[in-house]
């Protein structure tokens, strides 16, 4: 029985695989057991073959099933290691780097911010790297979101609990006010963040339009391409690679990885975090 | 509640209730307290009487006891053993039984109770002695009284019963004789007369009154005694009402019940325990309560007396104080029912007499406002069915008089021409003495009338008033006057005097007062009318003469139409031939142009390929041969520049000279031409001065042409100077700038001075061959000069020189620069060129307008990088203000912005001269409709870059290009190039000119050249089709839009070169456009 849901649960992750790229393989069997069941229960089956066969029929369903194993709820410092990647190794190389071409600033694009927690997150990485560096670095951050509703709630900064499960308490206290059980963000954060409205898939706007031109040096898309199949996740990838700067980083989500005909333009920067390099 | 219609009703109640309720309620209390005390006392009485006759009872009865034992116990009786066995005359033979008889009989006159008393012998129960001789020797064997006595020897008292012996009742107490020895020696018997002792007692009804008595019963209740109400009652009537039966039980108490009679009775009762009876002492309820019913009467009359006494005096007050209130209420509805005349006439003195008279006062006042308006409605009614001003005055005077009692009434009217008062209307006046009279001060008793605007009442008139009336009896002065105003627009403009022979009715003034508005309304209205009225007959005459103008205009009109028919008739014609001359004109300049386009193509061939063999092939060649090949080359560039000059001046003939003027400035001009002639005269060692005064004015010109024009003529003098230098000398007034050209060359003869301005000519045709050139030079010059609005004179000395002189207007002539200038847009490529070396010494201005913040911050921040000088407007009309001021070298604009956008930022600019070539990048969000594109093209715009679509090496370039700057490619990879040439000839040609490039990739069609656009994305795509000029430019714009030129640079090359072709090309969205033949050099650097 056990060994016919494995089976069951595995051939649902290969059909993912195969529709939309995405490599579960790399998640704890149990969680993604746990979580497939619950869309299990959701959907009324109590067969994992049945369900397995909604799955064929049912675009949305899959959407469902991905929200679900990808746990779509931002949190601050959503994957820490990721984020000491990027604070400990990436904006500090990406700023060396700048400051000796001439070039005080630092880009970044946090693409599909949602509700703000990535971008917020990023911004209060930037302002901690770049305040301990001698020279002033100019910081110009994006956050976009296809989603107005959203962004309006990203615009307010204010959060609840649940979404710093991983945030250090130092942090918390430092950048934001804490009402009733809110948590704002401060106004330093929050006005360092762009938050705009912009299509990954638009072709004639591959970017945020406040940030008029690419070049950026580190853009953030994490758990997007999860939604898309192949066909658009190669768009939003031309997208991505017009963003980026040479030398950009692209940060991807965990699961994710660059689409096949980009694979040989970005380079792997840690074995354990997707970070990528534009070559 | 208790509802009254009446007031009087309502207040008699009350003082009722309020008057007895005391009096009720004390007499009820009395009342009740006496019934309670009357019954206390009586039963305290029949208690006192039932206890007194018990006692006696018990008395009587204790007596007889001690009566019997004290006579039971004399030693005498005992001789009655003596007596034993005697017979009857033995025994009163004895002397015992005499003694004992004595005894006896003393005994029974001592008490009277006693009817007999007699002794029994024990054994036998006969009578041994008596009182009563008579019953000696009686058996009384079988009686109670023996037998009682013998058993319990004690006393013994037997009830009360019925004796046959005696005939009547009876009651017997026995006790027994003992001897010495306690022996029973005989039983003495003593019979008690009833009547005598004990009844007496029991009838005794003192305090019981009529009805009362006692009585006594045995156990079972049997009565004992005689009742008051029941005949023969003892030993014969049971009684079984409740004192009886609780009295034998050996009860004592009162009781208030029925009594044997049924009747109700108050009885006391007890017990009298030695006979066991049963005592009832009772009196009738109905006389023990005979007290209370005089007192209820009592009561009763006093309740009823205070009753009356207090109705009586309520109904008096409430009359007095009703009967007025009564009379206002039939008053106040008599008089809502229509009767005015309904008054109150008693009037008492107290409040509500002051209360009606101030009632009768009301009443007056609504009978005097009713008259009031009903003679305002009847003068109102008059007039408003006056039809004209004269009905209208007629019915308002005869309204009045009627309504005021006046015997006469007049209506002046104000004549606004003459200034007085005339009369109008009267009635009953004498006409000839209503003389008019004068409106700005009138006198009499007009003149108050005038000047307060107000109605005037006099009350006594003097006897010289102009006023009359007239009777049978004479003329009359009237007594009493009322002058009213009619006021329009705060002036009198009529005025109504009524008159009358007695007092005016009191209410006068006011109905005067109350209609005034109606009548100033009605008789502004009928003014109004009278006046409209006059001004339609006017209008009336007016139009009939209109009428018959108009007639005489539309024969006039006729006329002209038919004149108007001939002349169109010759525009008609005259256009006709217009067009047959436009037609000539464009047949010939497409002649031109197709003429030089096939003259330049094979031409370009010529001249790539001569310079490519010279600088390739030069080694390999020997000198001679070399020198052929400059021949070739020079002669063909010789053979380009007079096609240029020819279809120049054509253009020029043809008045199809596009000019584009703007701001130049004419030092930087001159030294420009002056150091690119430098070379040639450093060959001839001659020297160029420019003297160039201080603050020289910018000019207002078309720069490209002046360039041309100077520097044809400086051209010329260093071409005709062999030793020497050249003079170029600025001068200006208010209005014009002077440039004077002098040489030291060979110098133009007088006669052939008038001619050097014409085709073909130089000076000296032999110099022809000593100095190149097509002759058609100055001929260009001259018409430049006069197209620029310029004058252009020599001067000239063979062997010594010649000085050109060009005089040249600061401010255009012209009006808007620009409207005759649509296609200046190709102006700025050479613009470009001069600007290129100001760019290395002075920073260049970028203005950003910009309301972005964050957009600003960036951009600033990759401009200053740049080492531009940035300046910033926030919004239209921060950046008008700032261009102002200054002129920035080049703006990057925005289109969407809060107050004034880019596109009015755009048309302001360019309408303004200083700012109207002011290079501009378009940076916008906004999706660009066709309007949008068409509008920012009409506004020469430079660059366009969709924020969010280009990275920043692509912006800086774009801005450069604005600019007009070389790219710069320092440090750079070479770019990517693609080259589509249709005609294997130039390929060759280009190809040879890009030998250099090692990225070039050639396509022979657009569709392989779209291919490999795909595959190799180029950063430039050069196009040389030879295609026709319509289907050329097609296929530009195809090229220009596919997806695989996106990114890439397009420079189209052509041999349509004429102004109008290179626009169309530039229109269709390359970057760039190369007229052949390809100037190598120049080629090679835009590349």
């Amino acid at each position: 029985m056990l060994s016919d849901n494995t089976t069951l649960i595995n051939q649902i992750l290969d059909d993912i695989k195969q529709i939309h790229g995405f490599d579960f393989s790399g998640y704890h069997p149990a969680m993604l057991e746990r979580r497939i069941t619950n869309r299990l229960f959701a959907t009324g089956n109590l067969q994992l073959h049945a369900y397995a066969e909604l799955l064929h029929h049912d675009p949305k369903e899959m959407d469902h099933l991905l929200d679900t194993l990808t746990i779509n709820v931002s949190r601050f410092f959503r994957d820490s290691f990721t984020f000491e990647c990027i604070s400990n190794l990436v904006i500090p190389e990406i700023c060396q780097r700048k400051l000796k071409k001439g070039d005080p600033t630092l880009r970044i694009w946090s693409a599909g911010c949602a509700s703000g927690e990535e971008a917020y997150t990023i911004g209060i990485i930037a302002k901690e790297v770049t305040g301990k560096l001698d020279v002033p670095i100019d910081l110009h951050i994006f956050a976009t979101d296809i989603d107005q509703n959203i962004l309006k709630k990203a615009r307010q900064g204010v959060f609840s609990a649940e979404s710093f499960s991983e945030t250090k308490m130092g942090i918390i206290e430092k950048y934001f006010t804490k009402n009733n059980d809110r948590f704002e963000i401060h106004a330093e954060i929050r006005e360092l963040i762009q938050f705009s409205n912009q299509d990954l898939l638009d072709e004639k706007q591959a970017i945020p339009q406040e940030s008029v031109f690419a070049d950026f040096d580190l853009v953030l898309c994490r758990n997007v391409l999860i939604y898309f199949n192949k066909e658009v996740q190669l768009k939003i990838f031309n997208n991505l690679y017009r963003s980026l700067s040479s030398d950009g980083l692209l940060v991807l989500g965990e699961a994710e990885i660059p689409v096949s005909s980009y694979k040989s333009r970005f380079r792997s920067e840690s074995t354990c975090c997707k970070i990528y390099r534009k070559i | 509640m208790m509802k009254f219609n009446r007031l009087k009703s309502r207040i008699t109640f009350w003082f009722l209730v309020i008057g007895l309720f005391p009096v009720v309620l004390a007499v009820s209390v009395i009342y009740v307290q006496r019934i309670h005390s009357i019954h206390e006392r009586s039963y305290e009485k029949l208690t006192t009487i039932r206890d007194l006759k018990m006692e006696r009872l018990n008395n009587w009865i204790f007596e007889r006891e001690g009566d019997l034992k004290t006579a039971s116990a004399d030693k005498e009786l005992e001789d009655i053993v003596y007596l034993k066995g005697l017979s009857l005359l033995e025994k009163r033979q004895h002397p015992a039984y005499q003694i004992i008889h004595r005894i006896l009989n003393r005994y029974l006159d001592q008490y009277k109770a006693y009817d007999e008393l007699f002794i029994l012998d024990p054994v036998t129960g006969a009578v041994v002695v008596s009182s009563n001789q008579q019953s000696d020797g009686d058996i009384k064997k079988m009686e109670e009284y023996f037998t009682m006595a013998l058993s319990t020897r004690n006393l013994y008292i037997q009830d009360i019963y019925y004796s046959k012996t005696l005939n009547h009742l009876t009651m017997a107490f026995s006790i027994p004789i003992f001897n010495p020895e306690k022996e029973i020696i005989g039983i003495m018997v003593a019979r008690v007369n009833l009547d005598e002792s004990l009844y007496p007692l029991l009838l005794d009804r003192v305090g019981l009154g009529e009805t009362g008595e006692t009585l006594i019963v045995d156990e079972k209740g049997l009565a004992l005694n005689e009742l008051r109400w029941y005949e023969n009652a003892p030993l014969n009537l049971y009684i079984t009402a409740a004192p009886a039966m609780k009295a034998a039980a050996g009860e004592t108490g009162i009781i208030e019940t029925g009594d044997y009679r049924n009747k109700q009775v108050l009885a006391a009762y007890g017990y009298i325990s030695k006979t066991g009876w049963g005592f009832v002492c009772k009196q009738d309820i109905s006389e023990v309560n005979a007290p209370i019913n005089p007192m209820l009467t009592n009561f009763l009359i006093i309740l009823l007396v205070s009753f009356i006494v207090v109705f009586l005096s309520s109904r008096i007050v409430a009359r007095s104080l009703t009967q007025p209130i009564a009379q206002m209420k039939d008053v106040a509805v008599r008089i809502s029912e229509g009767d005015l005349s309904a008054r109150n006439e008693k009037i008492t003195a107290d409040e509500l007499g002051v209360m009606a008279t101030a009632f009768n006062y009301m009443a007056d006042a609504i009978s005097k406002r009713f008259k009031v308006k009903d003679a305002v409605s009847e003068i109102s009614g008059a007039i408003v069915k006056a039809m004209d001003i004269n009905n209208y005055a007629h019915s308002l005077l005869v309204a009045f008089a009627d309504q005021l009692n006046a015997n006469l009434a007049v209506f002046y009217v104000l004549n606004e021409q003459a200034g007085q008062f005339e009369h109008f209307c009267s009635i009953g006046a004498i006409e000839k003495m209503l003389t008019p009279f004068r409106a700005d001060n009138p006198e009499g008793e007009m003149g108050l009338a005038v000047s307060t605007k107000q109605i005037q009442y006099i009350q006594s008139l003097p006897y010289d008033t102009m006023f009359s009336f007239r009777t049978s009896a004479g003329n009359i002065n009237p007594k009493e006057l009322i002058t009213i105003p009619l006021v329009i627009d705060d002036t009198v403009i009529a005025l109504i005097s009524i008159a009358s022979l007695h007092p005016f009715p009191p209410e006068s003034i006011e109905i005067v007062k109350e209609a005034m508005p109606e009548i100033n309304a009605t008789y502004a209205n009928m003014m109004a009318n009278e006046r409209t009225r006059v001004l339609a007959e006017d209008l009336k005459e007016m139009n009939w003469k209109l009428k018959s103008q108009s007639e005489e205009l539309q024969s006039q009109s006729e006329e002209l139409h038919m004149t108007s028919e001939e002349l169109q008739e010759q525009n008609m014609q005259l256009e006709i031939q217009s067009k047959e001359v436009e037609e000539a004109n464009r047949l010939k300049s497409e002649f031109l142009a197709n003429m030089s386009h096939e003259l330049r193509t094979p031409l370009n061939s010529i001249l790539t390929l001569s310079r490519v063999l010279i600088r390739q092939a030069k080694e390999k060649l020997d000198d001679e041969e070399n020198n052929y090949l400059e021949i070739v080359e020079r002669n063909g560039k010789q053979l380009l520049n007079l096609i240029n000059d020819i279809l120049d001046l054509s253009k020029i003939e043809a008045g199809r000279l596009v000019l584009s003027i703007a701001p130049v400035n004419l030092k930087n001009i001159l030294t420009s031409i002056k150091e690119s002639l430098n070379p040639l005269a450093a060959e001839k060692d001659l020297k160029i001065t420019l003297n160039a005064p201080r603050n020289l004015p910018k000019i207002q010109t078309d720069e490209n042409r002046l360039i041309q024009v100077l520097s044809n003529i400086i051209g010329n003098s260093v071409k005709f100077t062999n030793q020497g230098g050249i003079d170029i000398d600025l001068s200006y007034n208010s209005r014009e700038v002077q440039i004077d050209i002098s040489d030291t060359g060979v110098g133009i003869p007088d006669e052939e001075l008038s001619t050097i301005f014409d085709e073909f000519t130089q000076v000296d045709g032999s110099s022809t061959r000593q100095f190149s050139g097509t002759g058609l030079g100055l001929a260009i010059v001259d018409k430049l000069v006069s197209a620029l609005e310029g004058e252009i004179r020599v001067t000239s000395k063979v062997g010594e020189g010649t000085v050109f002189t060009v005089i040249l207007p600061i401010h255009w002539p012209g009006g808007n620069l620009f409207e005759n200038d649509p296609n200046n847009s190709s102006a700025p490529k050479k613009f470009k060129k001069l600007r290129k070396k100001r760019s290395h010494d002075i920073a260049p201005t970028i203005l950003i307008v910009e309301d972005n913040t964050v957009v600003i911050s960036q951009m600033k921040q990759i401009l200053s990088r740049e080492g531009f000088s940035v300046a910033i407007a926030e919004g239209g009309e921060q950046a008008i203000n700032y261009m102002r001021e200054q002129v920035p070298d080049g703006i990057i604009l925005d289109l969407m912005m809060p107050g004034m956008d880019g596109f009015e930022v755009l048309d302001q600019m360019r309408s303004t001269e200083e700012t109207a070539n002011i290079p501009v990048l378009i940076l916008t969000a906004k999706d660009l409709t066709k309007e949008d594109l068409s509008r920012l093209r009409s506004n020469n715009i430079q660059q366009l870059v969709q924020k969010g679509d280009i990275d920043m090496k692509g912006l800086l370039k774009k801005i450069s290009f604005m600019l007009g700057e070389p790219v710069d490619n320092n440090g750079e990879e070479r770019p990517g190039i693609l080259l589509i040439e249709d005609n294997p000839e130039d390929l060759i040609a280009l190809k040879s000119l890009l030998i250099d490039a090692n990225n070039l990739r050639v396509a022979k069609d657009v569709k392989s050249g779209l291919e490999e656009a795909r595959k190799s994305t180029p950063d430039l795509i050069l196009v040389d089709l030879s295609l026709p000029k319509e289907e050329y430019i097609k296929t530009i714009e195809r090229i220009v839009l596919s997806d695989e030129a996106q990114g890439a640079k397009v420079i189209v090359i052509t041999a349509w070169a004429m102004k109008e072709d290179q626009q169309a090309f530039l229109d269709t969205g390359c970057d760039y456009l190369i007229t052949k033949p390809i100037d190598p050099d120049e080629f090679i650097a835009l590349i």
